[in-house]
């Protein structure tokens, strides 16, 4: 493809077209409910007002957004995880009519200034882990939602039949409409609903729209995802990201949601009417500038993506492959950021929301699909990113154009690639075993490097095939484990521990087993194993910056704090360090780039007309991830039990992936257990193995200890009403039944450190229930 | 800006690199090789104004569109020494040159 200055009238894909009858479409439906509302205006980053829509009792109302609300929760995750509070029951399961799909905002959502400042931050109850998760994901829908008048958008119930329900911000209505003739499928659907409600038939009309879908995977597993459309007026087509995690796809299609829209009548630079827009605007530039200059010497983003890491992950044993067994592989480098540097489409501002100079967001337009119901199209695939290729090395597929095929079918099904992809990988190691085989797996060939099985396994999800294992397979890794184990088909430990899954999550594409801080910042998180809450693998493995299990604890209070700031504001985590100012690494802590935590404090305060500083905005975080960390409790899933992690994410399960780093567990063995090397050498490899074992899951739980400790939880990781009422909260329903829980726990005899502790070792604390001391 | 034995005016000379960088479309290259920028399509962004490698779009602190110069001439006429002029100048290596140094 030519590149650069071409006219955008005349940029050309070399897309498929697809037609379709706007009109036959739009008579078919018929309005359920409508609700029209009075417009207003951004005030310093909030519309201060959320929309709830009840799908059940077609309802459709607006509920204030109060001060307090702000001062306690600050916005996007935090308003989410409010509204869940006040709508759903600890018994809420990702089905139950009560359970909602939230989108929310931030306060420096939609601005422009900023790169990466267009995310919405998306919650429900997960099918996979039946407890909150919260994805942070790019597109025009969440500025849009808040330029249209809502800070935050509510869906509970179920229709019964397929529904979209439209916000339209320049009309200042609100519908339920049945959508019987819409397509389902996101890279049709996105585009038809972005053509049916464009006000005008003009690019930059079809640019004032943005449409949640998901697909027909997301109706026959648990993997869906929310596809966010973000409309690109050169490639003249709806492009999509992510919410990927947790299956809120699944969610919105139990609740017979096709598609949400929302429009917007007009986009300026200063929407959300900031304070102090000057600021905004140096800041701003400021790193623009930043960008322009080092993006190419440090993770050149604007021109890979973040597949740059691949070949940074294989160099340092951390790419996922064969199943996390190994974490290099003698043929990455056919998935390296220049092959598909070579695919993607270049010079064009590829944010995934305006003014997003980082530019992370790469296509491959033009791309031929070469199987499915899709087999001849020529298509725009959103990708593939790091997880993405991360995924599929795991599955051992190693040509980009099989990458290119699994990411283009599972966008459009709905289907998350990291589920899809670990679990496959998960599967395809069993088939290695014969523990699964061809008869038990529906006929599919599942061994690994065999693409055309994982399409094919995409394709028959897809369709809602009734096969035994497609039925397991599509619910993830957990449930095939215990269908393996219910037919006493493999031994528990190999069954157990190869399953790359915690909470009833697939991890992200990280191998971990050397990085004990890092299988904290998987294990001891949220809403599961996933790399956003921490990620310290070099902190910790290559730079050994965190030796005690003191530092790795601040660090795991830290980063998953800082992180989940971007969360609340409506922020990209990666113009944090994925771009560090020339000068970092001579201030005094690199890893957390501090003249870019300055920037967020500058842009927060500039928008808000707050004075907030740097402390401030780690107690804002802390607040909303212990509110979190409390409703999992609440709901049964957030106790040391269910912080639990795979021993394959911390160590070598087999014989294979010991004897493939032989001389560094033996050393290991050696320096860190004090085994001489002739008494080494008489073990053999199962008995050394099984002391690695031993080490490494004891050394797993002083870490929860310590981090437990650090964040202000009892020793079985239940925030205490102390720590609540410390951070401003008085929710006296909260408070009491974090108390009860504990209470239960002490009876249990819960209460107490799960680490061994020998020779000078100590818990963090032997006090007894010392967070009822005073001070704490 | 003085260079060698004469001087360098510090304004856009419509390479137009920054044509690929608005998000909106805001930006657009006129028959006349003039590249212009329509402030009621812009949003504000100032990707134009930071990644310019001349500096020559710029943000004035009343409104948050940036503006440049579009060869109009009449800092031209105003002179009053006639030290200014309007010249074509080929621009050589355009697009290898910044399209490589500043990532595509």
């Amino acid at each position: 493809m030519t590149q650069g200055q071409i006219p955008i009238d005349e940029y050309q894909t070399g897309n498929t077209k697809h037609t379709w009858d706007h009109a036959k479409i739009k008579n078919a439906r018929k309005t359920l409910a409508a609700y029209h509302y009075t417009k207003g205006t951004v005030q310093r980053g909030y519309a201060n007002r959320t929309l709830a829509v009840d799908l059940s009792t077609l309802s459709i109302t607006e509920k204030p957004v109060t001060e307090d609300m702000k001062r306690l929760f600050t916005g996007g995750r935090g308003f989410g995880l409010k509204l869940l509070w006040d709508a759903i029951q600890p018994t809420t399961r990702w089905n139950s009519p009560e359970n909602e799909l939230i989108v929310t905002t931030g306060p420096l959502c939609g601005i422009t200034q900023y790169p990466g400042a267009g995310k919405s931050i998306c919650l429900s109850i997960s099918p996979s882990t039946n407890t909150i998760c919260d994805c942070n994901v790019g597109g025009f829908f969440g500025p849009y939602l808040k330029f249209a008048g809502f800070d935050a958008l509510e869906i509970q119930g179920k229709a019964t039949e397929d529904v979209i329900v439209v916000i339209d911000g320049e009309a200042g209505a609100v519908s339920i409409e049945t959508a019987p003739l819409e397509e389902t499928d996101s890279h049709l659907l996105a585009e038809q609903l972005t053509h049916l409600h464009a006000t005008e038939a003009t690019e930059s009309s079809r640019q004032k729209v943005s449409v949640i879908s998901s697909g027909t995977g997301a109706e026959h597993s648990y993997w869906g995802c929310l596809n966010i459309s973000f409309y690109d007026i050169r490639r003249k087509c709806a492009r999509m990201k992510q919410a990927g995690r947790g299956g809120l796809g699944t969610v919105l299609r139990d609740k017979k949601v096709k598609g949400i829209v929302v429009k917007v009548e007009h986009v300026d630079g200063l929407g959300n009417h900031p304070a102090d827009p000057e600021k905004l605007a140096a800041v701003g530039t400021k790193i623009h500038r930043e960008i322009r200059d080092l993006d190419r010497y440090q993770c050149n983003m604007r021109a890979v993506g973040t597949g740059h890491l691949v070949e940074i992950m294989d160099a340092y044993d951390l790419l996922p492959c064969e199943n996390y067994r190994f974490g290099t592989f003698p043929k990455a480098s056919k998935l390296y950021s220049p092959k598909f540097y070579a695919l993607f489409t270049k010079i064009i501002p590829d944010g995934c929301w305006h003014g997003c100079t980082l530019a992370c967001a790469k296509t491959v337009d033009g791309y031929t699909v070469h199987t499915g119901p899709y087999k001849g199209q020529k298509v725009t695939v959103d990708g593939p990113e790091y997880e993405t290729i991360g995924a599929c090395s795991n599955m051992s597929l190693w040509d980009p154009q099989w990458v290119l095929e699994f990411n283009f079918y599972c966008d459009t099904y709905g289907i998350d690639t990291i589920s899809a992809g670990t679990a496959t990988a998960y599967y395809m190691e069993m088939y290695e075993y014969g523990i699964l085989n061809r008869d038990r797996c529906d006929g599919l060939e599942l061994c690994f490097g065999n693409a055309e099985a994982v399409l094919e396994l995409l394709h028959r999800m897809a369709r809602g095939d009734q096969g035994a294992f497609l039925q397991i397979a599509s619910k993830g890794i957990r449930r095939v484990k215990d269908w393996i184990l219910k037919n006493g088909w493999g031994p528990r430990e190999l069954v157990e521990d190869c399953g790359m899954e915690s909470k009833g999550l697939e991890y992200s594409e990280y191998v971990t087993k050397e990085s004990l801080a890092m299988q904290g910042g998987y294990g001891l998180t949220l809403k599961g194993p996933q790399h956003d809450e921490a990620w310290l693998i070099f902190m910790d493995m290559v730079n050994n910056a965190i030796p005690t299990f003191k530092d790795k604890a601040e660090a795991l209070h830290y980063f998953p704090m800082w992180r989940t700031w971007f969360g609340l504001n409506g922020l990209c985590k990666l113009p944090w360090n994925d771009i560090e100012p020339a000068d970092n690494a001579q201030t005094s802590e690199p890893p957390k780039v501090p003249e870019h935590v300055q920037n967020y404090v500058d842009i927060q305060n500039a928008v808000t007309g707050w004075q907030v500083t740097k402390d401030d905005i780690i107690l804002q975080s802390e607040r909303c991830y212990n509110w979190q960390r409390a409703m999992n409790v609440w709901m049964g899933r957030g106790q040391r039990k269910d912080d639990w992690i795979p021993y394959r994410s911390m160590g070598p399960v087999t014989e294979t992936e010991y004897v493939s780093r032989k001389d560094r567990y033996d050393a290991q063995l050696v320096d860190k257990l004090s085994i001489s090397k002739q008494e080494l050498e008489k073990l053999e490899i199962p008995k050394r193995m099984q002391i690695l074992y031993e080490y490494r899951q004891n050394q797993y739980q002083k870490l929860a200890d310590a981090v437990y400790h650090r964040r202000g939880w009892t020793p079985n990781g239940v925030p205490t009403p102390q720590k609540m009422k410390a951070l401003g909260f008085t929710d006296t329903r909260m408070l009491k039944m974090l108390q009860q829980k504990i209470d239960a726990d002490e009876k249990a005899g819960l209460n107490e450190w799960g680490g061994k502790y020998t020779g000078d070792e100590k818990p963090p604390t032997g006090v007894k229930r010392y967070w009822e001391r005073n001070g704490h | 800006m003085k260079t060698n034995n004469t001087y360098q005016m510090h304004v856009c000379d419509q390479r137009g690199l920054c044509l690929d960088l608005c998000p909106v479309g805001a930006l657009s290259r006129r028959k006349n090789g003039v590249v212009l920028l329509d402030a009621k399509v812009c949003v504000g962004c100032q990707a134009c104004v930071a990644f310019c490698p001349l500096g020559a779009m710029r943000k004035a602190p009343t409104r948050i569109q940036p503006f440049k110069c579009i060869s109009c001439g009449s800092c031209v006429r105003a002179c009053p020494t006639k030290a200014l002029s309007l010249e074509d100048v080929p621009l050589e290596n355009n697009r290898q040159d910044v399209y490589h140094k500043q990532g595509v």
